[in-house]
């Protein structure tokens, strides 16, 4: 989630104030502007790059954007939490649990473990010690039989083979990359801008026109 | 100037927080027989009445509308599958069990389908209710007169809006709508317009959330979008004469409880 400052010092606002424009009368279609503009530039953004079932992360994004008027500026707020962190990156550490748990499947993807039974704990030895890697699902056990040499019994089970899925992957800390094409671009921002209000001021100068 | 802790959006949170509880055993399609300003101003989940498990949904919801960390970096309380978790978590710690003819539909209160469609449809709700308030602000009204209905998700089977457009513009006795569908493919009148209260109307449409701003219709991929001047007039809706008035907006209705509801 994340916040952007619209000051208004921008040309086109001067110009408004000028034309005798309030401050009120300037903010809210500017706020409307930019929101529609973060809005479609969410929609715009592709899915996940796996290209697994969408979550519709960017039409939350989209349907969380709204505007605020404080002071003399609009605020744009984006109340949706990952945003930033896609905007800004930066290191994503586990809270309350050991390990972050990462799907590893379509079919975990956007997830928690906890939804799921019966997962198992994948082990691995490192540095002298058992370390958890992952979370499995025990999907299918096959036992492997042959013939008994003796006793009652003419058959015998020598091995049992279980066949297992990694549901997560489990590791300590990730690091993602910030992202500046998040959000539009300050130049797109100051564009609507310079449209919305140029708009503002020229239907009040048709109004006054007309007396 | 970026700042890392955004304003909340505040009108969908109060839209969402003002909501009463009620616990009920009332089906989806009984639920509709309500009044929609009583069905508007409650926490429902079809046949819950576990008033706990509602309660927890609206908290759940709450912090997805508007995230607070509680702790250095902590947010998965807001991630739509830990509240899907600590739904199910709850579930089983009071006993539940769906009946067998029930289990993984809609109708089992621990199935994903079911948890989503709570979570999805009464933050939507709220947030479509908090967008309605700041599109109907006079200044925006000028600048911005009319709505588009666009598609935000995509869906494997969609519905067909455009049918239900032209219904709902006849419903609501606006042809300027409809023209504007045949002549240019988009869904747009003025905010003004009868025809944003018929397309959610559960008397047109079975699935109908009976509310004037989206979501329409229940897991509906469509929202809303401001239209400015230039492109309304484009389209014929306003000419430079044209004032488009603010809606009429019942806060009480909206976010308020009625004496009968608090009395329930």
């Amino acid at each position: 989630m994340f916040t952007i400052d619209i000051k208004d010092q921008l040309t086109p606002f001067n110009r408004a104030l000028q034309a005798g424009l309030r401050a009120q009368s300037i903010n809210p279609p500017i706020g409307v502007a930019v929101k529609k503009l973060f809005q479609d530039h969410f929609l715009s953004l592709p899915p996940n790059r796996m290209d697994w079932p969408t979550t519709n992360f960017w039409s939350r994004c989209a349907k969380a954007t709204h505007y605020d008027l404080i002071g003399f500026g609009v605020l744009i707020s984006v109340s949706q939490v990952g945003a930033l962190q896609r905007l800004k990156g930066g290191d994503i550490t586990p809270v309350n649990a050991r390990n972050l748990a990462i799907p590893a499947s379509p079919e975990t993807y956007g997830k928690a473990p906890g939804e799921f039974d019966h997962l198992a704990i994948m082990w691995r030895w490192s540095d002298g010690s058992p370390k958890a890697i992952g979370l499995v699902a025990q999907r299918a056990t096959a036992t492997i039989i042959e013939r008994a040499k003796s006793g009652k019994r003419a058959y015998k089970a020598v091995a049992e083979m279980v066949g297992q899925v990694v549901m997560f992957w489990l590791i300590k800390k990730v690091h993602q990359q910030g992202d500046p094409n998040t959000i539009p671009s300050e130049v797109e921002i100051r564009s609507v801008i310079d449209t919305t209000v140029q708009g503002v001021v020229d239907r009040a100068t048709r109004r006054a026109g007309r007396g | 100037m970026m700042f890392n802790e955004p304003l909340p959006f505040t009108e969908a949170v109060k839209a969402l927080v003002e909501k009463q509880i009620m616990p009920t055993d009332l089906t989806t399609a009984q639920l509709r027989g309500i009044d929609a300003s009583a069905r508007r101003q409650a926490m429902f989940s079809a046949q819950t009445t576990n008033e706990y498990l509602l309660q927890l949904y609206k908290d759940r919801i709450g912090g997805i509308l508007n995230p607070v960390n509680t702790g250095p970096g902590s947010t998965t309380q807001f991630n739509p599958a830990y509240v899907r978790q600590s739904v199910k978590n709850f579930l089983a710690e009071t006993g539940y069990a769906p009946s067998p003819d029930n289990e993984g539909t809609l109708q089992d209160l621990g199935s994903d389908g079911r948890i989503n469609l709570v979570l999805k449809t009464n933050t939507e709700l709220a947030q479509g209710a908090g967008h309605l308030i700041q599109q109907n602000d006079p200044a925006v009204l000028d600048a911005f007169p009319a709505l588009e209905l666009v598609r935000f998700e995509d869906r494997k089977v969609p519905r067909d809006w455009e049918g239900r457009w032209r219904v709902a513009a006849r419903a609501a006795n606006d042809p300027d709508a409809a023209r504007v569908l045949e002549f240019s493919g988009r869904m747009v009148a003025l905010k003004d317009s009868p025809i944003w209260d018929s397309l959610g109307d559960s008397g047109l449409f079975p699935d109908g959330l009976d509310n004037p701003y989206p979501p329409f219709a229940f897991n509906s991929g469509m929202w809303t979008q401001d239209v400015a001047w230039d492109d309304a007039k484009d389209l014929g809706l306003v000419d430079d004469d044209t004032t488009v008035k603010p809606r009429e907006i019942d806060f009480a209705d909206l976010f308020n409880t009625k004496e009968w509801m608090r009395a329930a």
